[in-house]
């Protein structure tokens, strides 16, 4: 059984990046040369023959989603389309960011490119990048 | 102007944006970080999700938004990754209070992770209404991660428009 953790510091560690995160939302009207208004929460795992992304987008349109893989760089990016956009009106509370996301990774050489998948299911978005077979452990047999 | 004179301006700015900072977080966050504690079930032999769920973060994020209408109170909750089954909803004294679990979908038993942002367990958040509301006819709806509620307000509390009469 080997679920590690990468960071030991791991509940300071996930105070600073939510804080992070909500210091990236920008307010409305604010001007910013950052790029997106919102980065969705990840988690990155490695089985033995792949490595899977999940990001949680709650409210984004599949269709919206924009994921591409270039030079080594894994990129998720996207829009969040208000499900009201005419009736902006009569809102008491508002906590949920709008706007275009974007979240870049590296990946590994061994990630394969060309077998790269991506569903969405429930605001979670499930990307799974299958490593390349020849990296793939294997068993070397012993011979007498 | 002297060293220390500089020094101690540049403390007071400092101090000036940590509070600015930390009232900016206060308003965006508010209620929002919501606390997950994995599940605990006696007596069942612990599950690779049991494990990831008390690996995973005890805080998440739960961002609502509440708009008012003339007769419906809307609460939209932005909960990725849950099961419409999963959601317990009640209203009590004013409040919408939004019970669930989050599980994890993954079972393979190998494997490690690099980055664990996202909570995992049982949460509960109370998200106060704006006005008074029938909860018997309320209706929930959950897709694409986010959990919208429609409560019709009560009778009483429909809000009326007063017209101001010109001379």
């Amino acid at each position: 059984m080997a679920l590690v953790r990468y960071e030991p510091w791991s509940m300071l560690d996930q105070l600073r990046r939510e804080v992070d995160r909500l210091f990236e939302t920008r307010l409305p009207g604010e001007e910013s040369a950052v790029v997106s208004d919102w980065v969705p929460a990840v988690d990155i795992k490695e089985d033995a023959d792949r490595f899977v992304i999940r990001a949680d987008v709650p409210g984004v349109d599949p269709k919206d989603i924009d994921v591409s893989m270039e030079n080594g760089v894994l990129t998720i990016k996207g829009e969040k389309e208000s499900e009201t956009k005419e009736e902006r009106e009569g809102y008491k509370r508002i906590e949920r960011s709008r706007g275009s996301f974007l979240r870049r990774f590296t990946l590994p050489e061994t990630a394969d490119p060309e077998r790269i998948e991506a569903s969405s299911r429930n605001g979670v978005l499930e990307i799974v990048i299958p490593k390349l077979a020849q990296v793939q452990p294997r068993k070397i047999e012993v011979k007498q | 102007m002297s060293t220390l004179e500089q020094v101690r301006q540049g403390f007071r700015s400092l101090l000036d944006q940590v509070s600015e900072g930390w009232s900016h977080l206060r308003d965006l966050a508010g209620n929002a970080l919501t606390h997950f504690t994995p599940a605990r079930r006696t007596g069942e032999v612990e599950t690779v999700a049991d494990q990831i769920a008390q690996a995973s973060p005890r805080w998440g994020l739960l961002t609502t938004e509440v708009q008012e209408t003339d007769d419906e109170v809307i609460v939209r909750l932005e909960a990725p990754g849950m099961e419409s089954e999963d959601f317990d909803l009640s209203v009590t004294d004013g409040y919408l209070v939004v019970r669930g679990e989050k599980r994890v979908e993954d079972s393979r038993k190998e494997g490690s992770f690099y980055i664990m942002e996202c909570a995992y367990g049982q949460f509960e958040r109370a998200i106060p209404l704006p006005a008074a509301v029938d909860e018997s006819r309320a209706r929930a709806r959950y897709r694409r991660g986010v959990l919208t509620v429609t409560l019709p307000r009560q009778q009483g509390a429909r809000r009326r428009r007063i017209k101001v009469q010109a001379r």
